[in-house]
């Protein structure tokens, strides 16, 4: 099977030095360290640029494509803001691999930024559309934590299977140089940690943090000219539902339902059959521990309901049947909205190549990058990378 | 026949202990309950629930007004009765007015609608008292004011169950309690034993005396004499006085005992309370109330109070109680600290837009395919019929499909008890909830709807429904 988007290559990533409370830096500062690192990182220059896409999801980090045109002085071509949510970066890099496969452009950049801190405040701040009474008291936590009771009932999930995710993915990121979190926890320690909404304590949570990523993007045929262990996009999903989960009867809170919708769009675009036995690695939307299980179940690595038993049982380890977040995910490594997919991406990227900065999955050939957005789960993205494909 | 055609009563769910207050001040205390608004009710939230116990079965198109009283109501300027009457889904012609300042205002409202009625002007006319007074601490009045709300439906026709006789009024120029306008939150008093002898006592016997002469009662005619108080003791003093026999049972109870003083309320909530306990046809019910001078009512109870269906009233409140755990969280709830109240996104617009789904809940439900659904939108979510629906009243009643205990969401007081709500009709809804015990909530308790203060965003209250364990008592 192919598609115009098997096209599509990967040749030079970049982030900001460091993820986590950058009060120091300004949303230009981070997008001036992930840009010129990306542009380096591929071997070109600002003017090999011919067009951009910018993640966002906040409007106080920025509005516009002058976001990106200003700190990398891409001035007087084509940019574009995206925003989808905690999905603003996985949009931004989906459009950016489109244009290139459409055969508008030859050579784009995608990238993400988001720097929450200046805004300061308790867990982060609201996002769009409000109402003043209808669906008041709603947080983020919240949100997801909702599913909970449900898969509690259904499943027997418990207030342990939440901290294994934890556990595992401080592992993970406490290796990686540009972390929020450089340390590992343990179990006593995430269930011992006070709560912030139900059975999600502190550190189920992931942090608020700042940061920046950047991809460039061209043609598989054109990036052999670059270097030879560029990377190549095998599926762009992109799911939709609805901002109004609470509200709707046929929403059973056992699946994030875009993660399923997208996971079988990106499937079927890659020609994946057997997730677990075809994927090496997926960094995958972990804002909270429980949206991991779901979204470990969503994307068929397991059955419905085995979610927690997969992490405890190490089969999502950097060494397990499927790598999950071994960059440490958006609970270790942080999660700066409107950059978070750019930056996934940008990991799977380094591991295909087999140049983790964190833990290495060893042999890596397939990878898949799994940003889900919303309160609850209202958008999500994915995109399958390889490095196998580059001669197909 | 003119005169009360129904009544309800709200008494909050939570009470505080007059020992707790004691202990708090190192001071004496005296014995039983104080019923304490949660930091979500106040007088509207608690009159809305006290109509809606009073209207319970009624066509809301057949109201005829709506009035409301209060010293307490939170606006200077703004009615609070076009609230109340918005949420009861009464018609946009029934007549809305606010009584307010004196604590005679529910016994004036009382009076305007038995005289609207008896004009002919209007039917079904829903008065509605809330109150929560605030006492200055450490002082008597502390242990001695309560919050709560009362109802009665007047009209006239068949359904009357207590056939209004006529009524007295007197007025009495005295400083006694008062609070200055735009100055004090505290109620303010100068010498309470003057005011108490010279002032309640004397004025209240007389009214009482004169408005049995003027309709040719006699203290052994009347089955049950409801006369308010300003305080317990003083409540005692003058059944005597005006030839009642409290030891026969023919004084009501003033409710200071469990629930405190509840100012302009205290009136309709005895006279619910009156009415829900054994009164017969036949019998004389005298209504009196006291401050800056007496009203006084009379009724006559009918045939039809035996036909009316059990009212949520004073009893059942009575029986659904909570103990408030402290102090502090009294005088948080009470604004006596400087804590500020929730700041979260308010709009006027957005509310008023949507002021059929905000106030009496209103949905849609799909021609096409029967799908009811919160909030309102065009498009089923079913079978994408496109506006194709009917706008519908929310069941009141449900299921938690889900819930959480957030303590991230910036409440009064967390955690905030956040569920998913199935209820009866098949809509699913996303409510706070209250008045419960937070680890004691569970997937699949049944809950009841109640309309509460959900925060004070824009400097103006944003009242919304909130759910809460379906309260049982009373039945």
């Amino acid at each position: 099977m192919t598609c115009a988007i098997h096209d599509v290559a990967i040749i030079g990533g970049g982030a900001s030095k460091v993820f986590g409370e950058q009060f120091g830096k300004s949303a230009d500062d981070l997008l001036f360290e992930a840009g010129f690192e990306a542009m380096d990182d591929a071997g070109v220059k600002p003017e090999d640029i011919q067009a951009g896409w910018v993640g966002i999801a906040y409007s106080f980090t920025g509005l516009s494509g002058a976001t990106m045109a200003d700190p990398l002085k891409l001035y007087d071509i084509p940019i574009t803001h995206t925003e989808n949510y905690c999905c603003s970066g996985m949009d931004a890099f989906r459009n950016a691999c489109l244009a290139v496969a459409s055969g508008m452009y030859d050579m784009v950049m995608a990238c993400g930024v988001e720097k929450i801190t200046d805004q300061g405040g308790r867990g982060l701040p609201g996002l769009g559309q409000q109402h003043p009474v209808i669906f008041r008291g709603i947080t983020a936590p919240s949100a997801f934590g909702l599913a909970f009771e449900r898969h509690r009932k259904e499943f027997g999930l418990t207030r342990e299977d939440l901290a294994y995710v934890a556990v595992k993915n401080h592992a993970n990121g406490a290796a990686h140089p540009r972390a929020h979190f450089r340390r590992e926890v343990t179990l006593e320690q995430v269930i011992k940690a006070p709560s912030i909404s139900g059975p999600l304590g502190l550190l189920d949570c992931c942090p608020i943090s700042d940061g920046a990523a950047a991809l460039v993007i061209t043609r598989k045929d054109i990036a052999r000219k670059y270097r030879d262990d560029f990377v190549t996009v095998r599926a762009l999903g992109l799911s939709v539902y609805s901002n109004w989960l609470p509200f709707l009867p046929d929403f059973d809170y056992l699946a994030w339902r875009p993660t399923v919708k997208a996971a079988e769009q990106a499937y079927a675009q890659a020609g994946i059959e057997d997730p677990l036995q075809e994927i090496d690695l997926a960094e995958v939307h972990d804002c909270f521990t429980i949206t991991e299980i779901l979204n470990i179940e969503d994307l068929g690595f397991c059955k419905k309901g085995e979610g927690g038993k997969f992490v405890r049982e190490g089969r999502a380890n950097v060494d397990g049947d499927v790598a999950i977040n071994p960059s440490g995910g958006l609970k270790c490594f942080g999660h700066p909205i409107g950059a978070t997919g750019c930056r996934m991406v940008f990991e799977v990227m380094r591991q295909l190549q087999g140049r983790a900065e964190g833990k290495q999955r060893e042999g890596a050939k397939t990878g898949m990058a799994h940003n889900l957005g919303g309160l609850g789960g209202t958008v999500c993205g994915i995109a399958i990378l390889s490095s196998d494909d580059r001669h197909k | 026949m003119v005169g009360i055609k129904s009544f309800g009563a709200y008494v909050p769910w939570l009470r505080l202990s007059r020992e707790l207050i004691a202990r708090g001040w190192g001071m004496p205390g005296a014995p039983g309950t104080l019923a304490t608004a949660n930091f979500d009710e106040d007088s509207v939230t608690m009159a809305v629930e006290a109509a809606l116990n009073c209207t319970e079965g009624l066509d809301p198109s057949t109201m005829g007004g709506v009035f409301f009283a209060s010293t307490t109501a939170p606006y200077a300027e703004k009615s609070v009765a076009t609230i109340i009457a918005t949420v009861l889904d009464a018609p946009a012609e029934a007549a809305t007015a606010d009584f307010a300042v004196s604590m005679r205002a529910s016994t004036s409202a009382l009076q305007a609608a038995l005289d609207a009625a008896a004009c002919g002007k209007a039917d079904n006319i829903v008065v509605t008292a809330g109150e929560t007074r605030v006492a200055e601490p450490i002082t008597s009045w502390e242990q001695t004011l309560g919050d709560g709300a009362g109802a009665v439906l007047v009209g006239e026709g068949d359904g009357v169950i207590a056939e209004y006789l006529g009524s007295l009024s007197l007025k009495d120029e005295i400083m006694f309690t008062w609070r200055r306008a735009e100055k004090d939150h505290i109620l303010r008093e100068y010498n309470a034993r003057m005011a108490q002898s010279e002032g309640y006592e004397k004025v209240m016997v007389r009214a009482i005396r004169g408005a049995m002469e003027k309709l040719g009662l006699t203290p052994e005619s009347v089955a049950r004499a409801v006369f308010t108080a300003p305080d317990f003791r003083s409540h005692g003093r003058i059944a005597a006085k005006c030839g009642f026999n409290a030891a026969a049972g023919q004084v009501q109870d003033a409710l200071f005992a469990f629930v405190g003083g509840t100012g302009t309320a205290q009136p309709l909530m005895m006279l619910a309370n009156a009415l829900e306990s054994g009164l017969k046809e036949g019998d004389v019910v005298l209504l009196a109330h006291y401050a800056d001078g007496a009203d006084v009512l009379a009724f006559k109870v009918t045939a039809a109070l035996a036909a009316l269906p059990p009212r949520r009233a004073v009893n059942a409140c009575l029986a659904a109680q909570h103990p408030l755990e402290s102090l502090a969280k009294f005088m948080r709830y009470r604004g006596l600290t400087a804590i500020p109240p929730l700041d979260d996104f308010g709009s006027p617009v957005q509310t008023w837009r949507d002021t059929a789904q905000v106030f009496p809940l209103h949905g849609v439900k799909c021609n096409q395919c029967g799908f009811v659904r919160f909030p309102v939108d065009r498009v089923c979510g079913r079978c994408k019929a496109r506006d194709d629906n009917t706008e519908v009243r929310l069941a009141r009643r449900g299921r938690v499909f889900t819930f959480i205990n957030d303590n991230l969401y910036p409440a009064v007081e967390t955690p905030t008890t956040l569920t998913v709500v199935d209820l009866e009709d098949g809509a699913r809804i996303f409510l706070q909830m209250t008045d419960r015990v937070a680890d004691e909530v569970e997937v699949d308790m049944e809950v009841e709807l109640t309309f509460r203060k959900i925060h004070s965003g824009n400097d103006w209250n944003h009242y919304f429904w909130k759910c809460r364990p379906v309260r049982r008592g009373g039945e």
